[in-house]
């Protein structure tokens, strides 16, 4: 593929808040659901999230330029995690995994 | 670089303060007692006496003839839970200069189709605010640390609701900064 066909993509750290201590797949499975229950199926196939790294609560989340707002509003309003109060925070977002990890 | 504020949180704790501050805003109001802000939820226009305690004030009420009559007094911000599109209401508004309160703690309590329901209305308005050039402040509507957002979630939560990035940006920066110095 050529390089102008490449979809540009964003990198978005978070950190989940709350009490317990979540695994890589119930990361993955909190926040695909509420990138899927925001945004339906439709949209999750335009945003094409994926969860590239997840180590003490927070992670990087990889997903479409375009949608990386309405990404970011997705994991904004989460309000409960693993059935308990607890929240997404978007600390920052970047289009080089490099910026996130320092 | 834009300064942000948050002006509807539902209580108040020692250090909440610096905890805005981490999360990038630069003044809050709360309406706990404790607190800032003074909120009167009126069920008609009788209920809205206005107490000067240097405070901000809120008027929330479900009926748009008490919100429009609590427009010509004065009063900070409004809030109309039901998000219904009242033109009048709007211009009323637009015509006094008061700005609508859209707390997301709204959208953050309800799930599935409520949710869904729910923003459709506010995106209407908000569009109807749009329309008429009624000012809008996002704002968290928190009840507990939890529920505090970023300015960068509300900006996003903002963008999804319709605003474009300006829009959103301003209805967290200038239009609360507006609203505190005044």
């Amino acid at each position: 593929m050529i390089p102008t066909m490449r979809e540009k993509r964003r990198y978005i750290h978070f950190r989940f808040e709350c009490r317990q201590k979540l695994s890589e797949s119930e990361a993955k499975d909190e926040v695909y659901n509420a990138i899927l229950s925001f945004l339906g199926e439709f949209g999750f196939s335009k945003a094409n999230p994926r969860l590239v790294e997840f180590r003490d609560n927070s992670g990087i989340l990889l997903c479409s330029n375009h949608e990386a707002q309405k990404v970011k509003a997705a994991l904004a309003l989460v309000g409960k995690v693993k059935g308990e109060d607890g929240c997404i925070r978007v600390l920052k977002v970047s289009g080089m995994m490099s910026k996130l990890q320092k | 670089m834009p300064e942000y504020y948050d002006l509807d949180l539902q209580f108040w704790e020692a250090g909440l303060e610096s905890y805005a501050n981490s999360l990038g805003f630069r003044g809050i109001c709360s309406f706990s007692p404790e607190g800032n802000g003074l909120e009167i939820k009126a069920r008609r226009a009788e209920d809205i006496r206005l107490r000067n305690e240097g405070k901000i004030i809120l008027v929330s009420s479900d009926d748009p003839e008490t919100l429009k009559k609590a427009c010509k007094k004065d009063i900070d911000m409004l809030l109309f839970p039901r998000f219904v599109p009242d033109v009048g209401l709007v211009r009323a508004a637009a015509e006094s200069k008061k700005p609508f309160d859209i707390p997301l703690l709204l959208i953050l309590e309800r799930r599935g189709a409520e949710r869904a329901f729910l923003m459709s209305k506010m995106s209407i308005f908000l569009k109807l605010c749009n329309k008429y050039g009624a000012d809008a402040v996002l704002t968290s509507g928190a009840s507990g640390r939890l529920s505090m957002k970023s300015p960068g979630e509300l900006i996003s939560v903002g963008e999804a609701l319709g605003l474009s990035h300006d829009q959103a940006v301003k209805s967290i920066s200038m239009i609360p900064e507006y609203i505190l110095k005044r």
